[in-house]
């Protein structure tokens, strides 16, 4: 059975095998920093920044390493979707050849495991190579840095964030690799939930309902929370420890609720504009949003979260400009990782777009014959990510902000609440722009007309 | 006898190492009503892609009122198909998310024409073809046929000079294809509309006004001679 999963993991490409296990590489590393976060001393015997250093902040920083798993653990279930058709085309070929459809299951999700488990195991070593590039300085260390080592730092400059007196515990490594790797497993198998195995092929199950705003429910419960934190009675009776818990939490209910509402919100666009557009461009990808919203919204989740983070920062920043000197490390490093986060919702839009076009290979080629210019089409993937991206993103940042200033009013936050959903709005659509020009040449090769059919 | 609406002149294609056309030269008259017949791998789909501009042969031209389509670019020849030119192909291809009326109306609304009007002409066409009942319905909830019939109305729209069809009953049943054809031929005559269509059916060849049979790549000139 392993052999056979390893022969339709070379048969899936290794573009989609690399993506899969560098998304679980990425993922284990984030989880052991947060761990070795875990082991840290109240004063630890190293320097690392002080959003690290600091035990009020100490949390935060875990909770900001977390929420920088989600998006790699998104472009995972994109990556798993990359190319279902040809998936599906195996799997039922392997039906036809006598394989149960339990068998095929497990076959599926064992396709998925391989590069999962390699790309965990990688991101131990990912993890021990952010140690030596961004660990702390020992307090002991009187060494002079290797020529390598100062290299290293003319690029990352004084980024400490990786503690390194302490190392998360041997468990904790088989936990999280296994961890990982299991979900990797899961993800293959919810992404394969909407087909049936049959010897003529994956036949999918039945239209689905448009999706629920069931994420707003969640939203509004954060919100209520933040609103009674600072006016509740228990506020003053909590810790500092208690005090970021609560924060961490509520940032991950507002994330979950931001993230579950893509996929009604890409309807819903996808629906308003499809009923007032005359553009084809936007009527081809507004219809495909009311179509089958799900994907769409799943892809742009993450400018959500990116959205709600860049929303909350840009609301600090506003807050300390006149004092941002203690900050200034903390709050350019969230950038960059915003930054980071961005480039991986990129990657997931971008595998959603190639994926789409290359499941509609036949009708697109037929609008390309019937003199559909290529430009409509390419318009047409970027209303349908836009649609759904720009405006989850949007109001992540306003949600983002309102609940910062919500927490802690200051008079020059107004220009931050307004700013950071236009700024954030923008940045998004760019990476829209960017994610569809990064498969152009997919789409140049299905709507090339001499593919329609030809004896 | 009219200057030909279309002309191939010593048209070569292949695909790898297979020569799928070798020197084809036809004309076509307008308002003609021509089958391109012959077996599987003979050059036919082939043939009528290229002459409808979609794919380009290696060497030889098509002349289409004259002009050269080799002489146009990308954007020219994609300007052409939409709005000289109606495809119709075996499986109609209509866009999946889109409803009836929608497919029929995309051509208008790629010309720029105003969607309400759009909406008026694609459901006038789908009344005439006889599926205006299946105006808000998505083709994967139609029949063979009556998906056929959708994407003939949307091909038909803009009031092609020429529709190529390719094997346009191949994927129907007797009684479905029968209708489809019947349809086809009725508009295309109605709107003096020239019709290329490639078919395996003797009896849509047989409703033609001529026939050109394709064998090995090459216009088989022996067929009908005796």
């Amino acid at each position: 059975m392993i052999r056979l999963a390893g022969t339709l993991v070379r048969a899936a490409g290794w573009p989609r095998t690399l993506l899969l296990a560098a998304c679980t590489a990425v993922v284990t590393a984030l989880l052991l920093v947060v761990i070795a976060y875990a082991e840290l001393p109240a004063q630890p015997d190293e320097w690392l920044m002080s959003v690290v250093y600091d035990t009020g902040t100490r949390g935060g920083a875990a909770g900001g390493a977390l929420v920088l798993a989600l998006p790699p653990l998104v472009l995972l279930h994109q990556v798993v979707r990359f190319g279902t058709s040809a998936r599906e085309r195996r799997l039922a070929a392997l039906r036809l050849a006598g394989a149960t459809p339990r068998e095929v299951r497990r076959l599926g999700a064992i396709e998925v495991g391989i590069p999962s488990a390699a790309g965990a195991l990688l991101g131990v070593l990912l993890f021990w190579l952010l140690r030596a590039v961004a660990g702390g300085i020992r307090h002991d260390d009187v060494r002079t840095p290797s020529m390598y080592a100062q290299q290293v730092h003319r690029f990352v400059g004084n980024v400490h964030l990786v503690p390194v007196t302490v190392a998360p515990p041997w468990w904790s490594y088989v936990a999280v690799v296994v961890g990982v790797s299991l979900l990797g497993v899961a993800v293959g198998l919810f992404a394969t939930r909407a087909v049936v195995a049959t010897p003529l092929g994956l036949v999918r199950r039945g239209r689905r309902a448009a999706p629920r705003p069931w994420g707003l429910v969640v939203i509004v419960l954060a919100i209520v929370f933040a609103t009674s934190y600072t006016s509740a009675a228990w506020y003053d009776r909590m810790s500092d420890d208690e005090d970021q818990i609560f924060g961490v939490a509520l940032v991950a209910m507002a994330l979950v609720g931001l993230m579950s509402l893509a996929p009604w919100l890409a309807w819903l666009t996808g629906r308003v504009a499809a009923a007032r557009a005359s553009s084809v461009a936007v009527v081809l990808g507004a219809r495909r949003l009311v179509h089958d919203p799900r994907p769409a919204g799943r892809a742009a989740a993450g400018a959500g979260g990116i959205g709600l983070v860049a929303g909350g920062w840009a609301v600090f920043v506003a807050d300390v400009s006149g004092d941002s000197g203690g900050y200034a490390g903390p709050l350019a490093l969230v950038a960059l990782m915003l930054l980071a986060a961005l480039l991986v919702v990129v990657g997931s839009l971008a595998v959603h777009s190639v994926e789409q076009v290359v499941d509609r290979r036949p009708s697109i080629a037929a609008l390309a014959a019937m003199g559909t210019p290529r430009s409509v089409v390419t318009a047409s993937q970027r209303w349908e990510l836009g649609l759904v991206a720009v405006p989850i993103a949007t109001i992540g940042a306003l949600a983002g902000a309102l609940f910062l200033a919500s927490v802690e009013w200051e008079p020059g936050m107004g220009v931050a609440i307004v700013a950071a959903p236009v700024v954030t709005g923008l940045l998004v659509w760019l990476a829209v722009v960017i994610a569809v020009g990064l498969v152009s040449p997919a789409t140049r090769h299905v709507t090339d007309v001499a593919h329609l059919r030809a004896e | 006898m009219s200057e030909p609406i279309l002309r191939a002149r010593g048209l070569r294609k292949a695909f790898g190492r297979t020569e799928a056309l070798r020197g084809v030269s036809v004309e076509i008259q307008p308002g003609e009503i021509v089958a391109v017949t012959g077996p599987s791998g003979s050059g036919k789909s082939t043939l009528l892609l290229t002459l409808a501009g979609i794919l380009r042969p290696e060497s030889g031209e098509v002349l289409y009122d004259g002009a050269s389509l080799a002489d146009l670019g990308e954007d020219a020849r994609t300007k052409l198909r939409r709005r000289q030119f109606g495809v119709l192909l075996q499986f109609g291809h209509l866009v999946p998310e889109l409803t009836a009326v929608q497919n029929v109306a995309l051509p208008l609304l790629l010309e720029k024409h105003d969607r309400a009007a759009s909406r008026r002409s694609a459901l006038g066409w789908l009344e005439r073809l006889g599926v205006d009942g299946l105006a808000d319905v998505l083709p994967g909830e139609m029949s063979g046929g009556e998906m056929q019939r959708v994407a003939l109305a949307r091909a038909l729209v803009t009031g092609p000079r020429v529709l190529f069809a390719d094997e346009p009953t191949g994927a129907l049943d007797t009684v479905s294809g029968d209708e489809v054809l019947t349809v086809l031929l009725a508009e295309a005559k109605q709107a003096g509309s020239t019709v290329l269509v490639v078919t395996h059916d003797n009896r849509v060849a047989a409703r033609a006004d001529r026939e050109i049979v394709l064998r090995d790549g090459a216009v088989d000139d022996t067929w009908g001679a005796a």
